[in-house]
């Protein structure tokens, strides 16, 4: 078990102890990561990091991800779900609140950028000057050598919008992406 | 005050809410040191927050949802949901968290 400063989402693990219970099948279950949002954000995150650097290595027979890659992003993802502020997506008069996380945001962003081609995403920032103003986004990202940047970074860009404004009174105002990195996967588009 | 304890209604909301339909996944809505108090003595006590105060009742419940469906008909859903195991007259404000938005595996 972890000590406080390591400690996700108020479980008493750390990323090195969820690391450990992925990787022996999360058996046998842990109730306080399996019932934690945080944690399971960093398990779903660090499976698709494992999942994406086993493809790379699998099926394009190249280098895998620098472990600096994977720790960076982890650090990030970590960093994400502590910044645990809640946003309106609807007030009732009823006494019905809908909100939903930052941390639910940053997720969903990354999600958005598993879909893109050839995108890696690293870091990610939301902004919003005053409540009720429209998000701004910032994200960083390593598109694949090879890949055409401006499609990669508007495709990034529109997915982004799309993903968030569909849900409730959530606007988004700019978005900004930065390729701050480019790297090799053995595949380049045409 | 109430005809339902707090206790007792939690573990009824928790059933509410996971069988709403869109509901992927319920998390613990509670604070950090009761879910540390559980972890110490290995319980698993209601996902559910509800507390009790000045005559009020305040009511939160931590779900995920899939990035597919529409969140807010999804969250609203889960309030009346909440609403409806409740048959106290003690006002109550319910506080639906989308902790997660999750994506449909691929």
């Amino acid at each position: 078990m972890s000590d406080d400063n390591d400690d996700i989402g108020g479980s008493g693990y750390s990323l090195e102890d969820l690391s450990a219970y992925l990787d022996r099948g999360r058996v046998p279950r842990i109730a306080a990561i399996e019932r934690n949002a945080e944690c399971q954000a960093v398990l779903a995150s660090m499976e698709r990091m494992g999942r994406l650097s086993r493809e790379i290595v699998e099926e394009q027979a190249a280098e895998p991800l620098a472990d600096s890659w994977y720790d960076s992003i982890m650090r990030e993802v970590m960093r994400e779900f502590r910044a645990g502020r809640d946003i309106p997506l609807v007030r009732a008069a009823d006494g019905v609140e809908i909100v939903v996380t930052e941390g639910a945001l940053y997720e969903l962003i990354r999600a958005v950028g598993d879909d893109v081609d050839g995108v890696l995403v690293g870091r990610v920032r939301l902004h919003q000057p005053e409540p009720d103003a429209p998000l701004d986004v910032r994200v960083s990202v390593s598109v694949r050598f090879g890949r055409a940047m401006t499609p990669a970074v508007d495709e990034m860009r529109e997915g982004i919008r799309a993903a968030i404004e569909r849900h409730g009174d959530l606007r988004v105002g700019r978005v900004d992406v930065t390729v701050g990195d480019v790297h090799f996967d053995g595949e380049e588009d045409e | 005050m109430t005809d339902i304890t707090a206790a007792a209604l939690a573990p009824r909301i928790d059933l509410a809410v996971t069988a709403t339909e869109g509901v992927r996944e319920m998390y613990s809505a509670r604070p950090v040191v009761a879910r540390a108090i559980e972890h110490v003595v290995d319980g698993e006590g209601a996902l559910a927050a509800v507390d009790d105060a000045d005559d009020a009742r305040s009511i939160t419940v931590c779900i995920g949802v899939s990035t597919q469906d529409d969140t807010v008909a999804v969250a609203s859903a889960v309030a009346a949901a909440v609403r409806g195991t409740d048959e106290t007259t003690v006002p109550a404000t319910v506080r639906v968290r989308v902790a997660r938005l999750v994506a449909p595996a691929s």
